[in-house]
């Protein structure tokens, strides 16, 4: 749950560990980025078998700036309301930044998160045409660094607090 | 109360064109 959306086209993977107040303690998450400013996700929790949905618009979308509205954890079969968020965030190169607010149940919740690119390669596997096989050919080491930084993992951690 | 979420993403598909050189194939080249 950050403020940036997946590209038009992009399929992301994510794992994720949270306490089991908030959703599924260890989930896997899939986003499909469906437009420039929207996307939707499936959210998957093998171990209690249960599939929640989310989705995310960008509001804003002036890089490194962000603003972003959505809702996540919601489980039409389990009977569960989507939580409704509003996430701002600076979108540096390597370190990220975001606050917002989050609707969960009955509370309101304030969220502050830190994300982090990968300083290392890998996790990147390409099905698509073959990013990694320009990144070769390329013969600029500043093309060759953003195109590095797009295609490396991301770490984040958010907190998320009771207001 | 806070609740910490911890979150790994990595690409599985997907092609940034606005990031890819202008010079990938040999059009142009003489």
């Amino acid at each position: 749950m950050t403020p940036d959306s997946q590209p038009e086209g992009d399929l992301s993977l994510s794992f994720q560990i949270q306490d089991k107040r908030i959703a599924n303690p260890y989930q896997l998450q899939a986003e499909l980025g469906l437009t420039e400013w929207g996307e939707v996700a499936v959210f998957r929790d093998f171990a209690a078998r249960r599939m929640d949905l989310g989705t995310e618009i960008g509001l804003l979308r002036k890089e490194p700036y962000l603003l972003s509205i959505g809702f996540i954890n919601w489980s039409p079969h389990l009977d569960e309301d989507p939580q409704p968020f509003i996430e701002a965030g600076y979108w540096g190169e390597h370190h990220r930044v975001c606050v917002g607010a989050i609707h969960a149940g009955y509370k309101n919740e304030s969220i502050l998160g830190y994300a982090m690119i990968s300083m290392r390669g890998g996790g990147y596997r390409s099905i698509g045409k073959g990013v990694l096989k320009t990144h070769r050919r390329s013969g600029s080491p500043a093309t060759s660094r953003a195109i590095s930084n797009s295609i490396r993992p991301c770490t984040s951690v958010i907190v998320r607090t009771t207001i | 109360m806070g609740y910490i979420v911890f979150t790994y993403t990595f690409r599985l598909w997907g092609d940034r064109k606005d990031i890819v050189p202008v010079a990938t194939s040999a059009t142009g080249v003489k």
